[in-house]
């Protein structure tokens, strides 16, 4: 039964979806009182978790079969819940604004490259007899991430047209068309003025695989789409695998619950979840003493969207204690670095052949522009630091201006740098913290999942990458009170995203949000801090 | 097994109160439940919260002579109701409902606490539930705080404490700070802690440091008054012992509950020997039944209603009084009443088989009665015609008698608020059907005054909107017009009567 139990949980995980989802079409429920039920559903989980501990503390334990058919139903709420009960944002189950970006992004890479997603797409629309649409709206312009009116930016020499081929621009100019025949004109607006295409060479060489199958088409681009959900199901499935039931229906509880990384950014979409899945297989297959593997995921990850690579702070400082302690490099350990070099330069040398070695040189320049701009949905510590709380910020929004966000931005900027020694000083503190509560940990896969508060201390990410909060789930496992801190704030964050007082602008909600994940940080951190000094403990050796 | 464990069950009087006033879900918001808690701005903003947590409850709705009593850590929970579930009628009438259920399983587990059988405390508690006097309290949102402060005392006294004298001294003091900063009338609970043998420790005599209980927690709740807590000392022992006298009457025949009672007084002199009665005869009376652990029960639910009596009389003192404090009372009661039942079953008054089904069948009976209560607080109408036939000769029936017609546009009949009005000149519910009175009595000034107060509390009501326009314009203050209209043009947009005065302002500036 016990080799079994991978399939066991895939199959429940599969009925949890199915249910959830046919549940979810037929109760269209607004989006608050879908926030109310995934609230609902982890104080649920809590209170249950807490009785539960009680319970074992003082007689006799539940039973285990109890516990994993209410586990199994708490998840299969959560999954509902995700899908919002059944309101998707976006009609027909796929997301046309991301689809958009990285649908085209990736098919046209040596034509669109980083810069001229939008411009390019307007060219073609004019080709298509579409000019009327430009005449009103703003387009972003991804050389210094700023919006120009559509007619000026049309004024400029054509810098599209000689990149494409003649038949290459008949595609382009199809896929175009499709998009904007699925969408009204204030959504294809807001697609012109988003922040263009960001993806990493290496996702991108991968994602060209996939979209040059075919034209865009509502049944190919649902194909796509459905990619997500098998790397849910392998998300789900590997912690399963890795550290059993129990962390897998908390994984989904809080997945389906928090907010950050809810639906309605990331559901729908064209390979979103690749490198959370990369990233969890990093933390199962180290638990699984893996380690070439684990090195190897965590590369991919890392290539995919480059803040993965945050997560090898933990084992870094693991291995680099066990190698001064032993004088050399222990052979997992070892396996772990060959693993994570080797799949980064594979990586780049298939991305290099499949979108050309400049394409690194143009993500690198572009990625620099875009960072520099704040967005309104990032989180992290510096979101924190940016924040007002005389809602100045809010009222220097202008919706008649050509941007209405550029002083809103250049206040978030030049806030940000005023603290700039606060959030150096908030992130040497929790890197301090960090390596002192790893100096006992033996654990490369525990050190690897708490890198987790190094990340968000460190950067700003747009909020529905803090789905890599998923991976400090399996901590559980060595902390009880690790499932009560999660399952706590996943919904906190739900009651926070239904409450006016703190969510009633972007720049509240992403505020309140980050402060509510940097308190779960910290709180990680307090529940692993060493208790007690102990003379006979030895320092990591072992993975 | 199963009855017998059903019986023992605090979820049984969970139950029964779910049962008693769960109608009462489908009821709208009534009297102040709308100002309080669906149109206050300060519930939507963390700005709104810091207004709330330092201004007293009846400044927030514009009361002329506010009284002070401050609550803060009930605004902080109806901010965070609003918060999470916004106004939805339902949803308050629902929690309100829970809160009920649950301060019924603490009153059973605290009656149990001192050392009464399980199942006596579970039907007092049942009773309690049932009971048609905790209708009120279920059934307007805004009398919440009577409940949860009532739970937080409850719970104390079926608690053990922390360890140490010391430490339980802190813990009460902390406890009864909750409980008086959701409610000021819960300055009585340090008394309470200091009987409570579970607080105090079994078998011995309250620890000193609970002795000093009541004087620090009282000091601790000085600021939720704001000001000093006792009036004129014979009002007050005057006031004290007519809701005593009210109460009394409410929970034997609750058949006319209302949330405006004019308490009849007996004098300053016949109150304070009456309340010394009261205390003297309960005294005499657990003197009498001493010996027996039982005792305990009684007493504490002697003091608990002589404490409840006491401290909500500095508010009866000031304005008309409510029936909802009686909610305080049926939990007093309820402490005797499992005494009286213990007693019962102990000396085999009723056959043994009777006993056990004696207090669940009276509780039946009187869920009927509590539905009907429910009923009557349905909206504000059904409120009215419940006033005004149950009370028709007292004065708070004839008030209802009056606003109900001139609702009914018959302000003829509606007189009778200006003798209201000038009786209770700090009432502010008649106002609006006093100034119309006035205004159809050919008397715009008068009825400015009523009016213009009345519609800056209450500008979400259209009639009273009507009824200011109409006075100012027969008043000639028309700049006045113009800035009530800029006022309120953003917030009630597109209500008709604007629209009106909108287009009589200009014509009449027009005319000029």
């Amino acid at each position: 039964m016990r080799g079994h139990r991978p399939l066991v949980f895939g199959a429940l995980l599969g009925v949890a979806i199915v249910v959830a989802l046919g549940v979810a079409t037929h109760f269209e429920m607004g989006e608050h009182t879908a926030l109310r039920l995934r609230a609902a559903i982890a104080f649920t989980a809590l209170a249950l978790s807490i009785a539960e501990a009680r319970r074992r503390r003082r007689g006799p334990a539940t039973r285990r079969a109890t516990i994993k058919i209410v586990a199994a139903l708490l998840a299969t709420l959560a999954v509902g819940a995700y899908y919002n009960c059944g309101n998707p944002v976006y009609s027909g189950l796929f997301h046309r604004h991301d689809f958009f970006h990285y649908f085209l992004g990736a098919k046209y890479p040596s034509e669109l490259g980083y810069t001229r997603i939008y411009e390019c797409t307007a060219r073609a629309q004019i080709a298509l007899g579409q000019e009327s649409d430009l005449q009103y709206r703003s387009i972003r312009d991804l050389e210094n991430d700023t919006l120009v009116p559509g007619p000026i930016l049309m004024a400029r020499p054509d810098t599209c047209r000689p990149r494409f081929s003649d038949e290459r621009w008949r595609m382009f100019m199809d896929d175009v068309a499709w998009f904007r025949s699925t969408t009204d004109f204030t959504y294809w607006a807001g697609i012109q003025a988003d922040h263009g295409y960001n993806p990493s060479p290496v996702w991108t060489a991968i994602g060209h695989a996939f979209a040059s199958l075919h034209a865009a088409s509502r049944p190919f681009i649902l194909a796509l789409a459905s990619l997500d959900l098998l790397l849910y199901g392998g998300i789900f499935g590997a912690l399963g695998w890795a550290f059993g039931w129990r962390t897998a229906c908390l994984a989904i509880v809080f997945w389906g619950c928090q907010v950050p990384a809810n639906h309605n950014w990331v559901s729908g979409t064209f390979l979103r979840q690749d490198w959370l899945f990369a990233l969890v297989m990093t933390v199962a297959c180290l638990k699984k003493r893996r380690f070439f593997g684990a090195g190897a995921w965590l590369g991919f990850s890392t290539m995919l969207r480059l803040f993965p690579a945050v997560f090898v702070v933990g084992p870094l400082l693991l291995i680099a204690r066990s190698a001064r302690a032993k004088r050399r490099l222990a052979r997992p350990h070892a396996r772990f670095l060959a693993g994570g070099i080797v799949a980064s330069l594979v990586l780049v040398v298939f991305a290099a052949v499949a979108v050309g070695p400049r394409a690194f040189q143009e993500f690198a320049a572009h990625i620099r522009v875009h960072e520099s701009v704040p967005a309104a949905n990032q989180m992290g510590v510096p979101t924190i630091l940016m924040h007002d709380l005389d809602g100045a910020q809010d009222a220097s929004l202008d919706a008649l201006a050509p941007d209405p966000v550029a002083k809103w931005r250049s206040m978030r900027v030049e806030r940000l740098r005023e603290l700039r020694p606060v959030h150096v000083g908030v992130l040497v503190g929790v890197v301090l913290a960090f390596a002192f509560v790893t100096r006992r940990m033996r654990r490369l896969w525990a050190a690897a999942a708490l890198s987790v508060v190094v990340l968000f201390a460190a950067l700003q990410v747009a909020c529905y990458y803090c789905a890599f909060f998923l991976v400090v789930t399996p901590l559980a496992r060595l902390h009880r009170r690790v499932e009560a801190m999660v399952l706590a704030t996943a919904g906190a964050s739900a009651l926070l995203a239904v409450m006016p007082a703190f969510s009633s602008t972007p720049n509240d909600e992403y505020g309140t949000q980050s402060l509510l994940f940097f308190a779960l940080s910290l709180a990680l951190l307090a529940a692993f801090w060493p208790r007690k000094a102990s003379a006979s403990a030895a320092p990591a050796t072992t993975p | 097994m199963l009855r017998t464990t059903l019986r023992e069950s605090p979820w049984t009087a969970a139950a029964a109160a779910t049962l008693a006033h769960a109608p009462t879900i489908a009821n709208r918001l009534t009297l102040d439940d709308p100002a309080l808690l669906r149109e206050s701005t300060d519930l939507r903003t963390l700005r709104g919260l810091v207004h709330l947590l330092s201004t007293p409850r009846d400044a927030l709705l514009g009361e002329p002579g506010a009284s002070p009593v401050f609550r803060p850590l009930a605004a902080a929970i109806d901010w965070l109701v609003w918060e999470i579930g916004r106004a939805h009628a339902p949803t308050l009438h629902a929690l309100s409902c829970i809160l009920h259920a649950i301060v019924a399983m603490l009153l059973a587990r605290a009656i149990a606490a001192q050392g009464v059988a399980r199942q006596a405390a579970v039907a007092a508690a049942c009773l309690f539930a049932v009971h048609p006097a905790t209708t009120e309290v279920v059934a307007s949102a805004s009398a919440r705080p009577l409940a949860i402060g009532a739970g937080v005392a409850l719970y104390a006294l079926g608690s053990r404490g922390p360890a140490g004298s010391a430490k339980r001294a802190a813990w009460g003091a902390a406890i009864t700070l909750i409980a008086v900063l959701v409610h000021e009338a819960f300055v009585f609970l340090p008394l309470l802690l200091a009987m409570a043998p579970r607080v105090t420790g079994e078998g011995k005599a309250p620890a000193p440091a609970i002795g000093g209980l009541a004087a620090v927690a009282f000091v601790a709740s000085v600021p939720a008054w704001r000001t000093p807590l006792l009036g004129a000392p014979a009002a007050t022992i005057d006031a004290a012992a007519g809701l005593l006298l009210r109460f009394a009457r409410d929970l034997v025949f609750p058949s006319d509950l209302s949330p405006f009672v004019t308490l009849p007084s007996v004098g300053a002199g016949a109150a304070a020997l009456l309340l010394l009665v009261a205390a003297v005869g309960v005294g005499w009376l657990v003197r009498w039944i001493n010996g027996s652990r039982h005792a305990r029960s009684l007493a504490l639910g002697a003091a608990w209603t002589l404490g409840a009596v006491c401290a909500l009389g500095p508010a009866a003192a000031r304005a008309p009084a409510s029936d909802r404090g009686a909610y305080l009372v049926v939990v007093g009661a309820a402490f005797a009443v499992a005494y009286a039942l213990e007693a019962l079953g102990r000396r085999a008054l009723l056959p043994a088989r009777w006993a056990p089904y004696l207090p669940l069948v009276v509780a039946a009976a009187l869920v009927p009665l509590t539905w009907g209560r429910g009923g009557a607080w349905r909206d504000d109408a059904a409120l009215l015609r419940a006033e005004a036939a149950d009370r028709p000769g007292d004065v708070e029936g004839e008030l209802a008698t009056a606003l109900l017609a001139s609702r009914a546009g018959d302000f003829a009949a509606s007189r009778g608020c200006l003798s209201y009005v000038a009786a209770h000149p700090m009432a502010m519910r008649a106002y609006l059907c006093a100034g119309v009175a006035s205004l159809t009595a050919g008397e715009p000034r008068a009825a400015l005054g009523f009016v213009q107060p009345y519609a800056s509390r209450y500008p979400y009501e259209e009639h009273a909107r009507r009824a200011l326009f109409a006075a100012l314009f027969a008043t000639g203050q028309l700049d006045e017009v113009d800035a009530v209209l800029k006022q309120w043009e953003p917030r009630f947009r597109p209500s008709p009567e604007l629209a009106e005065a909108r287009s009589e302002l200009t014509r009449r500036r027009g005319a000029r």
